[in-house]
């Protein structure tokens, strides 16, 4: 038998935590968004190289056919690039993932589309307050940046990839890639 | 059991239903989907679990018709439109075909009103960019307001305050009245 007083002091002693009931590395929810290592250095590298030249480019009225590199914004035009089969094409996805404007519901369903898609995508998070940085700079209407790397600064790119983890979500990685065709010859080996 | 032989046996009942509806889009079985996301959800009931949001609203993680998980470009077509200056991004289920659409205002007019430097984002108009979802409480709340008692009470609390200075209706007897 213990006293009240016992039971008191041991029911003090335990604190509430929280848990995480469904997180585990099949479903891999925690690591949805891939680990960026230094998010205002990103940030920065961003706004040094692309943002100030799109600005420039877009107050010497330049037409959007000439610019030195495309930039896609528009959520539809990212999913139908994203969508193309077979290519051996590079992008950067920069998404403002922590802004309260951009809607929750499109956030949710960007990293499996980064993942699934057959394009090697490089996503990545910028911090919270991005989205008002790179609204002064270009009009963004979703949150998202898309920059294709065939004409980019190979600096700026390495910079990136070394900052940025790559995704893994194992509970896609099957419809990802196509099973192996593995097939069996049937022969014969001598006893021993 | 003790307790925490009880707690790891619930995380991984629940930890099992979980993983079983991720991988229904590759074991090519899409109609257990919406067994399978009962099951879970009967599960996460008994242990008293209340999940997030982003995972029990019908059409955001998991299909509200067929309880299918969304997966863009395999099993779901994913579109935004714009409808009369209002944006909604649009969810069509390959598998059942069923079609779901969230509407959100335009981020850019949000954030031009609001100004763009960081702090003074007012907390007053950050929800109204969420996207609009009915949730149960608010049309409970709503159903509420609607009853036939709230209105008659409504109405004769007007009439108390407004009989002496309500200027608000132009009808012929509130001016008779006057």
């Amino acid at each position: 038998m213990s006293s009240l007083k016992a039971i008191d002091k041991r029911v003090a002693k335990r604190r509430q935590v929280y848990k995480a009931v469904l997180s585990n590395p099949f479903v891999n929810e925690e690591q949805l968004w891939p680990h960026v290592k230094d998010q205002q250095l990103v940030q920065e590298l961003l706004q040094k190289h692309v943002l100030n030249k799109l600005q420039h480019l877009r107050e010497m009225n330049i037409p959007k056919q000439e610019w030195p590199f495309d930039s896609i914004t528009d959520f539809n035009e990212v999913y139908s690039y994203l969508s193309q089969k077979d290519s051996n094409e590079e992008v950067l996805l920069f998404v403002c993932n922590k802004d309260p404007d951009v809607p929750s519901v499109m956030l949710q369903q960007i990293p499996l589309m980064s993942y699934i898609s057959s394009i090697k995508v490089t996503l990545i998070q910028l911090p919270k307050g991005s989205l008002a940085m790179i609204q002064k700079f270009i009009d963004l209407p979703y949150g998202l940046l898309l920059l294709p790397t065939k004409h980019l600064d190979p600096i700026f790119l390495q910079q990136i990839h070394e900052q940025v983890l790559k995704q893994d979500l194992p509970w896609l990685a099957p419809l990802k890639y196509k099973s192996t065709d593995i097939k069996l010859v049937k022969s014969s080996a001598p006893l021993k | 059991m003790n307790r925490t032989q009880r707690e790891r046996f619930r995380d991984r009942h629940l930890r099992q239903k979980y993983d079983l509806l991720h991988s229904l889009p590759t074991l090519q079985t899409p109609a257990l989907a919406g067994l399978y996301l009962k099951s879970f959800y009967n599960a996460t009931k008994r242990y008293d679990i209340t999940l997030p949001s982003e995972i029990t609203d019908a059409d955001t993680k998991f299909c509200g018709n067929c309880g299918l998980v969304h997966i863009p470009m395999v099993n779901t077509d994913i579109e935004a439109t714009s409808h009369d200056g209002q944006e909604s991004l649009s969810f069509k289920c390959r598998h059942c075909n069923h079609k779901a659409s969230f509407r959100s205002n335009s981020i850019e007019s949000k954030l031009s009103s609001v100004a763009p430097t960081s702090l003074s984002g007012s907390p007053s108009s950050a929800p109204q960019n969420k996207i609009t979802k009915s949730t149960a409480k608010g049309r409970a709340k709503k159903r509420k307001q609607n009853s036939l008692n709230n209105l008659l009470a409504n109405k004769k609390k007007e009439q108390n305050n407004g009989s002496s200075a309500s200027l608000s209706s132009l009808t012929l007897e509130s001016f008779m009245k006057r």
